[in-house]
């Protein structure tokens, strides 16, 4: 990959901007640098305060690109399999079953289910929400792909139907599960901001949880690359070209979903990259899979990372939460690309 | 004769109950074989059947003395190609790089192609005039262009099996020649080519056996000329048409061709 260099340098760029600059404090270069170094074992003379600080700043960038990555993949795989523009994370029940599972656990910390015998300390309430969203949109995955099957096959377009379904299903049962919580403030208020995605309080948990779960997923690009370009032409035409399918579309699906169910479970619903970063990708270096996939990643890493420094350096507004930001400029944004590009959408 | 796929009392569907019943047919190796047969025939879906794309509820499909459903879909590839009706999506990829797609079972990694690859889908390109096209986008292709960039990728794929839906349709007279030279050159060098076809005049001219198909199932299949009797279009369009003889230019003999002509009323 010849974009491997520029890319790590502007993404440790990134990354140091990021530490650098703060909605309370900014740092000079030498004090970010001595502070990534005492993190990884290198001891610098740091206050402590200081070094705290530089340490939640470094992990919550390393987090915030794993899932820009991740998600950027996953639309980018969505894409190549359904053969269409729009497909993202959440059309195959990623968001939706992250969001109840989180909810109910939520619900759950904050006393409404009965005898739940939780600590609700911070470091356990947080993982148990983790791991109960990556488990919600594990289940609803599951469930798309098991109803839309017929006989071990599953066909693209029941399997698009079968989503809308089951979203609709989840989106049910979570405004029923909101319902009955709203009674309790505190509760309501936490399954709220749940869904506005919180990229902060990361810990080296979420970044290296993230960052495993990336790692896992590129190793499945040369066996997808090439396969997804054949795609193109339609399941039948791809099979008399030598494409195994079945399994294509299988591993496609899981590591599609993967990659969103842990950016959701890290960081909460974040709209858009898994939208808009392959579609950029796509119109500048083309629509080749082989350049797609490995792009998508290092583009979404670079996309969420770079708006996330910029919102904070710039907006220092910390109610701005990095879901609405991305709907805020995703949207727009999108329409943009949409009317610049009428002639190619119209042809799907 | 070789005989590269044999399929015997077969049927075929879409899981409500056979389009295709009861087909007992040989495909041999340096014939042109073409289908024809009215709409709704059942033509598209004995291709797909005989491709292997679609598993036969009934009979056998066979290839090398094995089961072509059934068979290892690399292996398969690489023995037999087809020419889709038509393709979509195919904006965003090149001429060459589409044409490359044929070379999927045959190339050492998915980053690079081998030398041997490079050669094929060049002289594919070549065969095909499109050389001077070759970094164009598919989607820019005029409908001609087209058709030739995926008859390249079928040759591409290097089989010893061509199965060709409708490669005409839409086609001017020229294209529309140029590609049954193609097919027929084709089995001259010893490919097997299954064509469907509604141009009954290309299938007489260019085809070794012409396979007949009515309401799901062959009705009859051989030469040409006793296929295709004037017996056989009256029972499809009545007296508007006119017939005579020509030589065909695959085997120097007298073969039958057809207008569909609405003669002027008699009073």
């Amino acid at each position: 990959m010849a974009f491997l260099p520029f890319f790590g340098v502007a993404f440790a760029g990134l990354v140091v901007a990021s530490m650098a600059w703060g909605r309370t404090v900014n740092y000079e270069l030498g004090t970010v640098l001595s502070g990534i170094m005492t993190t990884f074992g290198f001891e610098q003379d740091l206050a402590r305060k200081t070094q705290f600080v530089l340490e939640l700043r470094l992990w919550r960038a390393l987090t915030t690109a794993g899932v820009g990555a991740a998600l950027a993949y996953s639309g980018a795989l969505l894409q190549g399999v359904f053969r269409n523009g729009l497909a993202a994370p959440s059309v195959i029940g990623v968001t939706a079953g992250a969001s109840l599972g989180a909810a109910l656990t939520i619900m759950a910390l904050g006393g409404f289910l009965p005898s739940m015998a939780f600590a609700s300390g911070f470091e356990f309430s947080t993982f148990g929400i983790l791991m109960a969203s990556f488990l919600g949109s594990f289940l609803s995955v599951l469930a798309v792909v098991l109803l839309a099957s017929e006989r071990g096959r599953v066909s693209i377009s029941s399997l698009l139907l079968t989503g809308i379904a089951v979203n609709a299903c989840i989106a049910g049962l979570l405004s029923a599960a909101q319902a009955y919580a709203l009674k309790d403030y505190e509760v309501s208020k936490a399954i709220f901001a749940w869904t506005f995605g919180n990229l902060d309080d990361k810990t080296s948990m979420h970044g290296i949880l993230i960052w495993l779960a990336v790692g896992c997923g590129v190793i499945a690009i040369p066996r997808l690359a090439i396969e997804l370009d054949l795609f193109a032409g339609g399941e039948d035409d791809a099979r008399s070209l030598g494409v195994p399918t079945g399994k294509t579309k299988m591993l496609a699906i899981s590591v599609a979903a993967l990659m969103a169910a842990t950016a959701v479970a890290v960081a909460g619903q974040i709209a858009f990259v898994g939208l808009v970063v392959p579609h950029l990708v796509r119109s500048v270096f083309g629509a080749s899979h082989r350049q797609l996939l490995p792009l998508s990643i290092m583009g979404g890493a670079l996309f969420l990372t770079g708006a996330e420094c910029l919102q904070i350096a710039i907006l220092k507004d910390s109610a701005l939460r990095p879901g609405v930001l991305m709907s805020l400029v995703g949207g727009p944004f999108f329409l943009l690309l949409l009317s610049r590009r009428k002639g190619a959408i119209q042809s799907w | 004769m070789v005989v590269r796929i044999q399929a015997t009392h077969s049927s075929f569907g879409y899981g409500e109950g056979p389009i295709v019943r009861g087909v007992s047919l040989e495909v041999r190796e340096a014939e042109l074989l073409t289908i024809v047969g009215p709409n709704g025939a059942g033509k598209s879906t004995l291709i797909k059947g005989l491709a292997g794309l679609i598993s036969p509820s009934e009979g056998r499909v066979e290839a090398a003395g094995e089961s072509l459903c059934a068979m290892d879909l690399g292996k398969r590839a690489k023995m037999v190609a087809v020419l889709p009706q038509s393709l979509r999506h195919l904006q965003g990829i090149t001429v060459a790089e589409f044409v490359a797609q044929g070379r999927y079972v045959h190339r050492p990694s998915w980053q690079h192609m081998g030398a041997m690859d490079e050669e094929v889908i060049g002289r594919s390109l070549q065969r095909c005039e499109l050389g001077g096209l070759k970094d164009r986008p598919m989607n820019q292709l005029s409908g001609g262009e087209r058709q030739r960039a995926v008859f390249a990728r079928a040759l591409a794929q290097e089989s010893d099996i061509l199965l060709v839906d409708e490669p005409t349709a839409a086609l001017d007279g020229r294209h529309q020649l140029w590609i049954f030279e193609q097919l027929a050159s084709l089995a001259a060098s010893s490919t097997a080519v299954v064509a469907v076809t509604h141009d009954l005049n290309l299938a007489s001219q260019f085809s070794h056996r012409v396979v007949l198909m009515e309401d799901g199932a062959v009705s009859k299949q051989g030469d040409p000329k006793d296929v295709l009797t004037p017996g056989y279009l009256k029972g499809l369009l009545g007296e508007n048409f006119l017939t005579g003889q020509e030589t065909s230019s695959i085997c120097q003999e007298e073969r039958p061709w057809f207008i569909p002509w609405l003669p002027p009323p008699s009073s």
